[in-house]
Formats: C-alpha cells, structure tokens, sequence
C-alpha cells in the first residue's frame, strides 16, 4: 500500500519536474506559433544549453558556486541570442515559404548539428556541473512530509520567473501584441506594419533561451550527456501538443499534466512494468489527442473545404 | 481640393508565369483627393495596390512616393513613410478590438526596448481611445475582434491603419460585405478622413453609388490596363468603358 505523504511527495514531485517541461513545450510552441516552425531540435537546444552553462561554470568566474552557476546560465543564455541570430538568418531565413516539410527537415538538421557539436566539444561521458552538491544540497528541502530536492525549487522559481515574464510580455505590451497579430498571417501582417523577419529573429531568441536554461535543470537533474536532447523532446513535444501546439500557456499546463502523471501513476506503473515510465508521456499524449485534437488549449482551425 | 502628385506609379506591368495582372499601368494621385479606382473583377485593381503596397514587385516601371522610389522598398518601410492600405477581407487576430487597433502602433515606434515599456502601451491605447471614438466602436472595445461581423472588422482594420496617420490610405473595397446602413457609415468615415483630416485616399469599389458620392476623380481599368479617367459624368460617357462593363 502506498502511503499518502509519499503519494503527495510524488505529486509536488511531478508538478515541479513539469514546470521545466512547460519551459522547453514554451520554446517550441513560440517557435511553432510564430514562425509555423515545428522544431524538432528543441532537445538538441537543451543539450546545447547544459554544455554551454557547464562550460561557463567551469571557468569559476566567480568563487561562490551558486553565483558561479547563475552567471554561466547567464552567459550561455547571451551565447544563445548568437546563435539564435545564426539560426535565424543563415538557416531558416531563406526557408520562408516552402512547404512546412522543408522547415522540419532543417530544424532536424539544426539537432543533428547541435548534438554533434556537442560531442566534438565535450566527449559523451556524463558530467556534471562543478560543485553541484554545493549549489544542490543533497538533502532535500522539508516542507512538512513534503521532500523536495533543492534543484526542483530551482525548477519551480525558474519557471515561475520565465511564464510570467514571458506571459506579461505576450498580452501586456505592444512588442507582445505585435507577436500575436504576425502569428496569423505574416506577409498580411506586415502591411500593417509589422516588421514580420524581426518578430521571426526575437521568437527564435526567446526559443534559444529558454531551452538552454532549460538545459541547467535537467543538466542537474540526470547529469549531463547526450541523453539530455532525447529527454527533451520527449517531454517538450508531448507537453506542446497536449497543450495545444499554438498556446503559451497551454505549455506549461501541459508540462505540469505531463510531470504530475510521470511521477504518480508512471512511477507507480513502473514497479510492475519497468520502462512504462518513459513511454507514459505519449499515452498521454494520445488520449488527449484523441479527445481534443487541437490540444486543450490550441487554436482551432476551420477550413473551407 | 487636389494639389501636387504624392504618389506616382509610372508604367508598371506585373505578371504571374503566363498571367499578365497589369499591362504598363501610370497614373498619379494628388495630394488630398479621393481617386476612385473601378473595373470588372479580375481587372488588375488589387494587383495595382499591392504593388504600390509591396505585397507584390512589379517586373517593370516605377513607384515614387513623395518624390522617392519605393518600388523595391520592404513593406514595412513604405508604412512607415505614411501609406496605408486595408484588405477586402479584414484581417483581424483573435484579441480585443483594443489590442488589434494598439498594434499599428509599431509602424512609427519600432523599437523593441520601447514597446515593451507600459508607457508604450499607455500612448498606444490612448491614440487607440481616439480612433475608436471616430470608427464608432465603444461598444465593441473589449470584445473579440474575429468574433465581430465584417462591417465592424472593417473599421477595427481602418482604425488600426489610422494608428500610424499615413498621408496616404488604400481602401481595397471597403464596402464590401456591408449593410446599407453600414455603407453609409464607411462613406461618412472616408468623407470625414479627406475632408477634415486631410487623407490623401485611393479607394477600390464596386459599388457605383458610393464612387459616384466619394470620388473626386475615377481611374478604370480592365485587363490590367488602365482604360479610361476622368471625372464619374466623363468616365461613364467613355465608349471603352462601356464596353468594359456590358460587353462589347
């Protein structure tokens, strides 16, 4: 018989690991919705993102080591905006207006080549961030029966500051507007004005962003190796598509559906069927879809046929 | 009522593959009139306005827009100099008539730092407060811009077009779709922008009333030339242009 704090456990579990679901499902659904790109490299950006902080971290740029973490995510993060420019202008710029196919087949390419770029520079062995049991203390915080690992309250706060900075741009500003009304149909959209190659660069930023910070909590969570880039997409993709493709905050409640059911009925499943864990996220990914095919949250389209 | 040319399109000729839209089409538009462009369907008007709008690069001619070439110019720019245009089917994205009229805002401030200060937004929703007042839609603000029927999709577009003031609005059939009564609003709205606004106005219509009552001067064309212009007494005495609406 399972105990009730441990099921509740599971639970803050879950919704913790899922905000960080809710980050990556956010970079891809921002791509999606404002670019029509489907990016399939969304865990190759992750994977990305952990080498890079780690790179960073590993300079000791500062002595303290929770500092010391926060400013390489911070310089991996301003790395990202390069490469998001990169990306942008060099690959998929001159991609507009081919068949949606074309895109994802380059951002296939745009995985293949992050991973291996990554394995030229930093090898397959897994590794982890200096000092982690420092910055992490192993001994999980206690919030009552609650045990909560230092690193999901990373998750959880992170999270927290991205959607709702994000979340505020999106519906409070103009530049935010701006993103939604490009979102429909971007060669009309410009003829109101609006700076469509621009909207296309800054969703790639905020994309890059978010995945590699992204890569800091899952880099801490299972280590850093290749490994990371399928755990992404694994995770982002269902937790997109659960959400509805198109919706923001759709993403991060499908991260957290999506981290509640892996750590409850999936670890629980597990013991009786090993590796049923890591094929929950589809099931569920099926059953939503199945039900509402545009996601909970996501625009449904009408077609004139 | 009309001065020197603003806009000017000299011999623009624009083809699809084997498809000839335009056929070495000029004409000029005089600062602070109303020039009424009319013909059959199919007969190159839209085309004519997306090239001077830059949805389309014609494969010959000119476009100046006070006095400069904008033939190649990106889109985005020529707004920013001070066109304007609005679509025969409004385009409108699923928010609040406020946040579709707030983001025409962005033609004249681009920046990206800028808008994402409140101070933007609150300069945006108060020029927006304006224009809503002048389209008549208060009672519309806070509903869902793709819920509303077309004529009110068609004063949110005009609004936000007005959020940038261009010298210049292209208005591709704006009464279209509309009610009697609906019409008589546009026409009102498009009387009241030349008149007392100033707005230099190219306007698309079918509607032989309305054009009749609004322009001050109608170009025709069909099969992507221009046929005939003049004042609406000359342009349906013209023999080309009778043969152009009810066959030869």
């Amino acid at each position: 018989m399972v105990e009730a704090s441990s099921i509740l456990n599971a639970v803050i579990i879950g919704l913790a690991s899922g905000t960080i679901y809710g980050v990556m499902a956010l970079s891809f659904v921002l791509l999606y919705r404002i670019a029509r790109v489907v990016n399939i490299a969304v865990g190759d950006m992750v994977l990305l993102g952990a080498y890079l902080i780690l790179f960073f971290a590993e300079l000791h740029l500062v002595p303290n080591p929770v500092l010391n973490i926060l400013v390489a995510a911070l310089l991996a993060s301003l790395l990202s905006v390069a490469l998001a420019l990169f990306t942008e202008r060099a690959l998929f710029k001159p991609l507009y207006g081919q068949p949606v196919l074309t895109l994802i087949m380059m951002t296939v390419a745009l995985g293949l080549l992050l991973r291996g770029a990554t394995i030229i520079g930093w090898g397959t062995t897994l590794r982890v961030f200096p000092n982690q049991n420092e910055i992490w203390p192993l001994h999980p915080l206690e919030i009552g029966p609650v045990k909560l690992p230092y690193v999901y309250v990373w998750s959880i706060t992170g999270a927290l500051l991205i959607f709702g900075a994000f979340l505020y741009i999106f519906r409070k500003t103009i530049f935010g507007i701006a993103m939604r009304a490009v979102s429909l149909d971007p060669e009309v959209a410009a003829a109101h004005g609006i700076t469509i190659s621009k909207m296309y660069i800054y969703s790639w930023i905020i994309a890059y962003v978010a995945a590699v910070l992204s890569g800091l909590i899952l880099g801490a969570i299972n280590g850093i190796n290749i490994i990371i880039s399928d755990l992404g997409l694994s995770r982002a993709l269902p937790a997109a598509l659960i959400g509805g493709i198109d919706s923001p905050s759709g993403a991060l409640l499908g991260g957290l559906i999506l981290g509640l059911i892996e750590h409850t009925l999936g670890t629980y499943l597990n013991i009786y069927l090993p590796g049923i864990r890591d094929v929950i996220p589809y099931l569920v990914l099926l059953v939503v879809l199945i039900i509402k095919p545009y996601g909970l949250f996501g625009t449904v389209r009408i077609e004139r046929v | 009522m009309s001065g020197l040319p603003i806009l000017e399109v000299k011999d623009v000729s624009l083809r699809f593959g084997g498809v000839v839209a335009l056929r070495s089409v000029s004409l000029s538009v005089n600062k602070g009139e109303i020039l009424a462009i009319v013909g059959p369907n199919g007969s190159g008007k839209t085309s004519l306005l997306n090239c001077i709008c830059g949805f389309y690069k014609p494969q010959s001619g000119r476009i100046f827009f006070k006095g400069v070439d904008i033939t190649r110019m990106p889109i985005h720019k020529r707004m920013e100099m001070g066109l304007g245009r609005t679509l025969q089917t409004p385009y409108v994205f699923p928010g609040t008539v406020y946040e579709n009229i707030m983001v025409g805002y962005v033609v004249r401030n681009g920046g990206i730092f800028r808008n994402l200060t409140y101070g933007a937004v609150e300069e945006a929703r108060r020029r927006a407060e304006e224009l809503i007042d002048f389209v008549e839609l208060e009672p519309y603000r806070d509903a869902i811009a793709t819920e509303l029927p077309m004529g009110l999709r068609k004063r949110v577009e005009l609004a936000r077009v007005l959020m940038w003031d261009p010298e210049v609005i292209m208005l591709d059939e704006p009464a279209s779709g509309l009610s009697l009564d609906e019409r008589r609003d546009m026409a009102r709205f498009i009387l009241e922008l030349n008149e007392v606004w100033g707005k230099t106005i190219i306007l698309i219509e079918h509607e032989m009333n309305m054009v009749k009552d609004l322009a001050h001067r109608i170009i025709v064309m069909d099969s992507g030339r221009k046929i005939a212009e003049g004042l609406f007494k000359e342009i349906t005495r013209d023999a080309r242009v009778l043969a152009a609406y009810l066959g030869e």
